[in-house]
């Protein structure tokens, strides 16, 4: 028999309250809004983000809604689209346990609640809930050719943050879900070449807050989209798990899975970034000392992996084509491995068009060789724990070793959000603003109007 | 594989045919195979020779030609396949993250058996102590 998902989630986020909570949970979606305007605003200082500002300033739209890090205004279905758009754009935000979440639930939270004054508790109760529904659709839907960042999913979820925000009872969030869902996005990997990579969660956030502002003045949608075998579901997924979607909903908080990504890169390379960046630190490593790396990953992480002939030639195009981006190379298994070593670290700043074309770096690629550890692609999946090992050989003879049993950052190896947040807006705020926004986002759940927080953003 | 050595498409299945009926069993506990038992998949070298494997739970076979009931189409030129049997790349990253689309052409409803047997593969060839 087929699951009422869309009813069953529509009646549990309508009726979902603050004091339902765990405040584990509250904490977690706290940092998940620390880490996500982190990522937007070392996003919008991109060139390839500035067009959207100028066409949100010709649009003219009402201002209502915070365009974080752009010194404007506009529309809540823009700010929301765009500050998704842009939190996506440097692979710089967050995942729970098998799904990226936060560049769709934190933007849309944010310029809904903002346009609407909602109180803190409600911002953060629409948060969580998206989250929640974000996190086991994504799930549910990650056998299928689309899966983790690639899962257009977010219809769903946008429509429930926006729906709960603006107040929707179950039928009207029913309703909501029925206009967002229809017709279904998908996504053509192609496309990740380009700065459109961020409509991945761009596009869904604006139809989930158009379905709900829709549905809130009595359109319409199906109410049974999600699951009908002519539905949502089935419109782009080949295979999907309708019981996934709900299951332990409102005892099992996916939100507590919250695992902000300390790097611009995929989250399947962490965990051995982490293991060279640790070796190079404590060991005080020169990169030209270094005469081979081996390195010890999941067969997942080798997804995208190419040749270093072929891998040189893709970033000569990347560098020289105006209207591709670095995103290929955010998901090469061996180019954020490489600088990270030789620069000491990962940020925008190895991913520039400049950097990327060292002679030096390129030669240094031959030195990185892989081996595979399917066992460690079972914990992926289960847990969506990145894990992996690298060992530095020196030229000298000596070696050094390091397996990281889950990335920094990750729900079983915590970071200071702090740290996020330094490393993205380094260039951008001041000492005393980002201590602003960490304050403001710990008193959250106190704040009679969430404009108290958004109003730290421009 | 040295850079430059001519494909084998045969010897190269074969090979990993072996490798694979070895770990079959780990495999299986590991839930690994889930998505690929029972299927067949061809895999073709573009201009050349075309075979077809079969993956169920007592091993992994190859057959000449194409079967006209196979869930999958793998094909590329040699020089592909040599990078993908060295373990330089997975099947997957020539048709993913790919400027050039003359490399692969995957029928959308094949992409998720592909991609799992792309993995699987590089699993298998990239394994240590097995060369």
């Amino acid at each position: 028999m087929t699951i009422a998902v869309t009813e069953i989630i529509s009646t549990w986020a309508s009726g979902l309250k603050f004091e339902d909570i765990p405040s584990r949970t509250i904490t977690c979606a706290k940092e998940q809004v620390i880490g996500i305007v982190a990522a937007i605003l070392a996003g919008s200082r991109t060139e390839e983000c500035r067009p959207l500002y100028k066409a949100l300033r010709d649009w003219g739209d009402r201002e209502e809604s915070t365009v974080i890090g752009a010194n404007m205004k506009t529309s809540m279905r823009n700010a929301g689209m765009v500050n998704s758009i842009v939190a996506q754009t440097l692979e710089w935000e967050d995942y729970l346990r098998s799904q990226h979440t936060g560049a769709s639930t934190v933007p849309n939270a944010l310029a809904v609640g903002e346009a609407v004054n909602a109180g803190g508790k409600q911002f953060l109760t629409a948060l969580v809930a998206g989250n929640e529904i974000c996190g086991r659709t994504g799930h549910a839907y990650i056998k299928s050719h689309l899966f983790t960042n690639s899962c257009p999913n977010h219809q769903i979820d946008a429509a429930i943050v926006a729906g709960k925000l603006l107040g929707l009872n179950k039928e009207e969030m029913m309703d909501a879900l029925g206009i967002s869902c229809f017709p279904p996005m998908t996504q053509c990997f192609a496309g990740w070449f380009s700065p459109t990579k961020g409509l991945i969660t761009g596009a869904p956030v604006h139809a989930g807050i158009t379905g709900a502002c829709l549905a809130k003045a009595g359109f319409k949608g199906f109410r049974k989209i999600i699951e009908h075998p002519d539905g949502f579901s089935s419109a782009i997924f080949e295979r999907y798990d309708l019981e996934e979607m709900v299951r332990d909903l409102g005892s099992d908080w996916r939100t507590d899975t919250h695992s902000p990504k300390l790097y611009p890169c995929c989250g399947w390379l962490d965990a051995l970034i982490d293991s060279a960046l640790d070796i190079m630190r404590e060991h005080s490593v020169d990169w030209r000392d270094i005469d081979g790396i081996d390195v010890q990953s999941p067969t997942v992480t080798l997804l995208l992996n190419k040749p270093k002939d072929e891998l040189i030639e893709l970033i000569d195009r990347i560098a020289t084509t105006d209207y591709l981006t670095c995103v290929p190379l955010y998901f090469n298994s061996i180019y954020p491995l490489a600088v990270a070593i030789v620069d000491g670290e990962l940020t925008p700043s190895q991913f520039t068009k400049e950097r990327i074309m060292d002679k030096k770096l390129h030669a240094f690629f031959d030195r990185i060789h892989f081996t595979v550890d399917p066992s460690l692609d079972v914990k992926e999946m289960q847990e969506g724990i990145n894990s992996g090992g690298v060992k530095i050989r020196l030229k000298d003879g000596t070696g050094y070793s390091k397996f990281t049993d889950a990335m920094k950052g990750s729900y079983k190896n915590p970071i200071d959000i702090r740290e996020k947040l330094e490393i993205c807006t380094r260039h951008i705020l001041s000492n005393r603003q980002r201590d602003e926004i960490y304050d403001a986002a710990g008193r959250l759940d106190q704040m009679d109007s969430v404009r108290e927080f958004t109003g730290l953003l421009l | 594989m040295a850079e430059g050595t001519q494909l084998d498409l045969r010897q190269s299945i074969q090979r990993l045919a072996d490798r694979f009926n070895g770990l079959i069993p780990i495999m299986l506990e590991m839930g690994i195979l889930e998505d690929i038992l029972h299927k067949k998949i061809i895999m073709s070298e573009k201009g050349g020779p075309s075979y077809t494997v079969s993956i169920v739970p007592a091993g992994f076979s190859v057959e000449d030609g194409e079967d006209p009931f196979a869930h999958a189409l793998m094909r590329t030129t040699g020089e592909q396949w040599r990078k993908i049997f060295a373990g330089e790349k997975p099947y997957a990253a020539i048709f993913r993250f790919e400027l050039d689309p003359q490399r692969a052409e995957i029928p959308l409803n094949q992409i998720p058996l592909v991609e799992r047997f792309s993995s699987i593969m590089q699993a298998i060839v990239s394994l240590p102590g097995l060369g």
